[in-house]
Parts: C-alpha cells; structure tokens; sequence
C-alpha cells in the first residue's frame, strides 16, 4: 500500500510506472470502490496538485484543455462557453456544483462512461487526447480512446495530460442536450451533441452529431449531410433514433430512449445553428431552452 | 386541481413539562421531532400557557419507558395528541405560578395573569413579579411540575352504514380538508413533466406557528411532486429494491422546487386539538399528485394511471395503441 | 491479525492541525467525524448525491463522503463548525433559524456549507442562481422555499 502526492507530471508518470493507478477528485474511484465496482488500487498516486495540468491554453490552432481543468472551471471559461459551448453544457450538467469542483475532464474522459456529458461534445469538436509515459507521449481521436463501457485504449502506465480541441471554423458552433427527469444531479438518460458550420445562406453546411448514453460508448451518427437547418436537424433525429443502440434499464426502456435521442439531436442541431448564427443561448443549454420546464 | 383529506386519530399521549429555578422549561414527553415542528409547536404551546417564551423551553424527547407515552411521529399526529397533553401538563404548571404568584402579591389566585415573564394582577399591572423569581422561590419548596395527558376525544357517534364502515368513522374526528391546484409543463416529445406553481389551501384548523406551518406545507408538497413525477420504488424478480440509492430514487431538487403560495382556512372544528389545531404535514402529500395527474390529463386528453407519473409513462400513453410499460 | 496499514498524515480543520494516523482508503467524512471528533459534518447516502457531508476543501465544497482523508494534507478543510469562531453564528446559520429553514435538520451542515460557498463567489445571487447552487443538497422537509430565503436574506444583509 501507497499514497504519493505528485507535484509534477513527471512524479506522476514515474509512479505510475511503478504500478501507481492516478486519482484526482476521486468522485469515480472512491465511489466506485465502495460499491465494489472496483477495489481501492493499493498503490495510489495523486495527480490534482499538477498545477501545470489546470490550465487552459488558447493557441492559434485551437483550445488544449489540462486534464485536471473541472467542469466548473469549464462552465465559467470565458472561451469555453462561447466558441466551444457545446463542451461547457456538458460540463455544466455534471451532478452538483460539488461535483462540478471535484470532477476533471481527464477524469471524465478515462472514466469512459457512456453517459458523459462530456463525452459527444468532444467528439463533435474533433478533441484528441494526450497521454503521456516515461516512454513518450501520443495524441489521439477521442473516439479511439474509448473501446468499451468503462474501458480505454491508454496503458496503465500513460497519463492523460491534456484534452486538445481544433479551433471552430468561422460560423460555427456546438450545443450538448440531455435528457434529465430532474434539473440536477442527474446522469444523461441519453444525451445529443450537435457542431454544425453555416453557409453564407444561413443554411448548414457542415454537421457533426454525436449520441450518450444509447451504445457502449459514445457514438458519431454517420450519414448526415448539409440542408436548411430545419432539413439537418430532422435527418439528425431520424439518424440517430436509427443508429443507436440503447439498454433498457430502471432509467429508461430501449425504446424510449432510441426515441428521445432522436428529439435531443434534432433540438442540438437547432440549437447549435442558432449559436452558429450569432445567437447568444446560455449555457448550459438544458437550463436555456428548458427540457419540458419554464423558459 | 383535487381536493385532499386527512384524518385525526385520537389516542392517548403524555407529557411532562417543569420548570427549574433558573427559569428555564422543560417538556419531556415520547413524542418525537423528526423534522415534523414538535420542537417548535410543544413549545409554543407550553410557553403561551406559563407566561415565558418558547425559547424559555427545551423539548426534551425520550424514550417511553423514561418519558410519558406517545405514539410516535406518524400521521401527522403529534399536535393533535401530544399538543393536548403539553397544555394539559403546563396549566397544571401555570396554576402552582398563580398560587405562589397571588401569595407574593397579597392577591386572589384567579385574578394572576401569566404573560411575558411576569406574573401580574388583572387590572393592577404594576402588582408584579417576573416568573424567573417565582421558578427560584419554589426551588426552595414544591417544585413546579405537571404531568398530562388529556382525555382523547371521542369518534363522532356511529350512524349505521357509512361509505368507509363504522370502524372508519374513528378517522372522522377532526378531520382536515385541503384543496391544491398546480400549473404544469408537458415537453409533448419527451414526456418529461414539471410542476411550475402550486397553491395549496388548507383547513388545518388554528395554526399555532406560521413559519412552521408553512414549511410542513411546503416540504410536503414537494414530497408529492416527487410522488408524482420521480420517486418510485422498483424491484428485480428477487424482490430486491433496484433502486435503494439516491440517484435512482429521485427526489426533487432545489432547482426543481416551485413556487408554492399556501392559504391556511381556519375554521373551528369539532374535538380539534389544543386551540383548534389539527395535525398538518403529511395532508399535503395527499392532493398535490392528484392535482398533477388531473393537470396532465388535461394536456394530454387522458389520465395517466400509474404513480409516478414518469416521463416515459406520460409519452407512452401519448402513443397510439402500445401496451403499457412495465416496471 | 494484523493491523491494518496506515499512513500518518496531518489534517488542518478549521483551523487546526490534527495529526492522524489512517487507513489510505478511509474517506474524509469518517476521519472528520471518528478520529477529529467533529460530527457536525453528516453521512446521508455515502455515495456523493445528497451532500450532507459537504465541507470546504480550500474554500470549494466537495462532499467529503467520496473524498481521500490523505488527500486533503495540506489543504484547509472547513467544516460546518468552522464556519464561525465558537459560540458564535454566522449569518447564514441565524437565518436559516429565523426563517424556518431547519427542520430535522440533517441537511443543515451540507446546505450551509453550499450557501457559504456560493455567496462567496456570488455575492448577488438570483433565486435560480441559489437553487443551483443548492441543487447538490437533497432535503426531504422544507421544500427548499425557506433555506433559499435565508440565503437571499444573507446575501441582502451583507449588501446592506
């Protein structure tokens, strides 16, 4: 049994070859070990005092987002919440603000739940992700980096140091959707994430859609095209309900879920137009336009 | 909009109230408070029959073979019985104050009035002296102490058949009536439903602490916006609970919380407890899912016919000809 | 059998340093509660989704049920006993009490925890602001209406 506080990435990659897991708010490893999901690692290194790894740095080719930045860093992010809205609803809705202060997007990212809400907006942002070992470092496509519930493609050994999303293209913007029975402290019954990129016409010329919670990880739709905003959105929808591939559990039956997936990706494609567009829709988005509640 | 009932079962309760020489009440009883207003209603109670302040008071609640028998929290029951038993106890309390008040004064017992701290003679206000001496006085001698239980009242005269059977008519003491209407949200694609204003009218005969009152209200008919909505119990074919934690069972958050505008009707009632008071906090469960599901059917042109009213239940009914979800 | 293995650490709560000796999987809500002795801080459901065992870990709320005791070295933890120097209440506490906002009581600590951290990083807030901000502490009495007025009645008074 050990406990070592990292101060510097590489402190942190050398425990971590020694056969160190990596904890940093601990929202998913204690919970998840007391409900004997997974025992308590014996050998624990803890990463959330990397300074270097909360910041956010805004280059000319984008957004590198540090493993250890919260949700609630994100949903305050003055950039975040504009040129990437679609991540910073996600980030917005996960659990309480509590949770919000403890949660990381590393963690989040390599937890590899099929029910975050960070998840489809990285996807349809481009994010790739960087791990780092003593043996190098390498970046790839968030989708590869997930391969099943839970499950990652990273070594025990590798670290993920960073999330880094391409700049937007001009008029273009996200939006990240859920389907929540209450208005917090929630996980996603199934959730959409929309980008699109408008033509000069005001139409869509470019989308990309991606599904939580109704596959064993998160999903693109694939197949969609351009249109009028109104044409998009409803291909998006019938794509969707079409594509993906739900469980019936105690939070929804296939069923409901293949149906409402579609109604939340045609709501994000409407949404992310009208961002795209200049349109200023607070985030998160679920509170904005209201899932059934008051707006 | 639906209309709600609640009953008042009356049974026997006890209590013990005692003042010690500093000046300073206890209540000691096997009622209990568990967010349900004992702590402030027993006191209030004591406190208005002795003269002093309800934070002159402590609720000291104990088990029964220690304290005088109560039945438990339950029903929403405790104002109703153990309030009875309070008043009962404190004037036994308030008399031995008259009788030590009207030695000290040179007056007649009867005329003493108890108020504010003070023990004073009706019409001579400035023929005082202030309870805190008087508790110090009979620290020296027979010590101020009641006990009390009050008779329960008796259930309204049977009168043959009834709708709920002679034996129901025992519910018809003092019973409360309540009436809510809600004002509701239906997203058509999701079913997803929520509540955005409630009023809650209710005959809880005299309300003896408003703010408390209120909350009980307010709790309660959140409680039943969960009933409604969120909060189910589900079991797997073992019969073990598939949801035992809290993010499955779904209680209502702040953030989902309405704006609930409350009207307490105060009408004297038959064998009500002590002032006219009848028990609250649970009543307002009763019409606010009634009062929901009446909304929604509304919306969607028919009833949903199962608690809670999930959003997958409400879309599914909205679904041509599909047989009803399980679970 | 053996004693099982600990680690020394030293946990500075309200103010204090306490030097303990626990387990590396203990969370911090047990230490502050068995070994510190402060239970004003309360387990609800031990699974980070009522919050009544919130308490600032450098001035943020975390619940500390789902939290590593050793994990909080170096860090100052405040719970809701530190709120104020003793005996004495901090306004948030004089009002939830004044405006009804307790009754069983047993999410009390968490959600003044939460309220402290709110209007600290949001002197004004709307009652929406309030309500998500509180959303992490599940209350099964009050209905929230009375704790979210004592909390805009302590954001009024600190404006003046």
């Amino acid at each position: 049994m050990s406990f070592f506080i990292a101060h510097t990435v590489h402190d942190a990659l050398t425990a971590l070859s020694d056969g160190a897991r990596p904890v940093a708010g601990g929202s998913d490893l204690v919970v998840g070990a007391r409900h004997g999901k997974a025992p308590l690692p014996p050998h624990l290194v803890a990463i959330d005092r990397i300074a270097e790894l909360r910041e956010v740095h805004h280059t000319d080719s984008g957004v590198i987002i540090g493993a250890l930045v919260t949700h609630h860093d994100i949903e305050m992010h003055a950039l975040l919440t504009t040129s990437y809205a679609g991540l910073a609803d996600g980030s917005a809705l996960v659990g309480s603000p509590s949770t919000r202060n403890v949660g990381t997007l590393g963690g989040n990212v390599m937890n590899a739940s099929p029910a975050m809400d960070t998840g489809s907006p990285l996807l349809v942002l481009g994010a790739e992700v960087e791990l780092q070992s003593l043996r190098g470092t390498r970046r790839l496509g968030i989708a590869e980096l997930w391969t099943g519930p839970g499950r990652t493609c990273a070594e025990p050994d590798e670290l993920c140091v960073a999330v880094h999303l391409p700049a937007p293209a001009p008029n273009s913007n996200s939006a990240y959707l859920r389907l929540e029975y209450r208005r917090a402290m929630e996980i996603a019954v199934v959730g959409a994430a929309a980008a699109v990129t408008l033509a000069a016409d005001g139409s869509i010329s470019a989308v990309r859609v991606a599904l939580t919670a109704v596959a064993p990880t998160i999903i693109e739709v694939v197949g969609l095209v351009g249109g009028t905003v109104a044409d998009v959105a409803a291909a998006a929808a019938a794509a969707a309900s079409e594509q993906a591939t739900p469980i019936s559990d105690q939070r929804a039956s296939d069923r409901y879920r293949r149906h409402t997936v579609g109604v939340m990706a045609g709501r994000a494609v409407q949404a992310a137009a009208r961002r795209a567009g200049g349109e200023m829709i607070p985030v998160p988005l679920n509170r904005a336009v209201g899932i059934g509640a008051a707006s | 909009m639906a209309i709600g009932w609640w009953p008042s079962f009356s049974v026997p309760s006890g209590a013990y109230v005692k003042i010690d020489g500093d000046g300073s009440g206890q209540i000691i009883t096997g009622a209990q408070e568990c967010g349900t207003g004992a702590v402030m209603t027993l006191r209030q109670l004591a406190a208005d029959e002795v003269g002093l302040r309800a934070d002159d008071f402590e609720l000291v609640y104990q088990d029964t073979s220690v304290a005088p028998y109560d039945m438990g929290a339950t029903g929403s029951q405790t104002l109703f019985n153990n309030g009875r038993a309070v008043v009962a106890a404190a004037a036994q309390v308030a008399e031995q104050l008259r009788a030590l008040a009207a030695q000290h004064l040179e007056a007649n017992a009867a005329d003493i009035v108890l108020a504010d701290g003070v023990a004073s003679v009706a019409g001579t206000p400035s023929a005082s002296v202030t309870i805190a001496e008087l508790a110090a006085q009979a620290a020296g001698g027979e010590l101020l102490i009641g006990h009390g239980s009050g008779a329960p009242p008796a259930p309204p005269t049977t009168v043959g058949s009834t709708c709920v059977g002679d034996v129901g008519m025992a519910a018809w003491v003092a019973p409360q009536f309540s009436c809510h209407a809600v004002r509701v949200k239906l997203d058509r694609d999701t079913g997803v439903t929520r509540v955005l204003q409630v009023s809650a009218a209710h005959d809880s005969g005299t309300i003896i602490n408003r703010v408390g009152a209120e909350g009980q209200v307010q709790g309660a008919v959140l409680m039943g916006i969960g009933q409604a909505l969120t909060e189910g119990t589900t079991y797997d074919d073992q019969a073990r609970q598939r949801n035992p934690a809290l993010l499955e069972y779904k209680l209502q958050t702040c953030a989902d919380a309405p704006t609930v505008d409350i009207s307490f009707i105060e009408i004297a009632t038959p064998d009500a407890g002590p002032r006219g008071a009848k028990g609250l906090a649970e009543a307002p469960n009763v019409a606010t899912p009634a009062a929901i599901s009446n909304a929604l059917a509304q919306l969607v042109g028919h009833p949903v016919r199962r608690l809670p009213m999930t959003a997958e239940r409400v879309w599914l009914s909205m679904q041509p000809a599909e047989p009803e979800v399980a679970g | 059998m053996s004693q099982p293995e600990t680690i020394s650490v030293v946990l500075r709560v309200n103010g204090f340093d306490y030097p303990v000796a626990i387990e590396q999987g203990r969370n911090l809500l047990g230490v502050i509660r068995t070994e510190i002795g402060l239970t004003g801080t309360k387990e609800g459901c031990d699974d980070c989704e009522c919050g009544a065992c919130m308490v600032l870990l450098d001035g943020q709320p975390v619940n500390s049920c789902s939290f590593l005791a050793v994990q909080a070295q170096g860090r100052a933890i405040t719970t809701v006993e530190g709120l104020m120097p003793a005996d004495e209440m901090h306004p948030l506490q004089r009002n939830i009490l004044e405006e009804g906002g307790v009754q069983c009581g047993f999410c009390t600590p968490g959600m003044l925890i939460s309220a402290s951290a709110l209007l600290s990083r949001n002197p004004a807030p709307t009652d929406e602001d309030v309500r998500i901000g509180l959303s992490g502490n599940l209350c099964r009495c009050t209905g929230y209406t009375k704790i979210v007025a004592a909390v805009q009645r302590t954001a009024a008074e600190h404006r003046g």
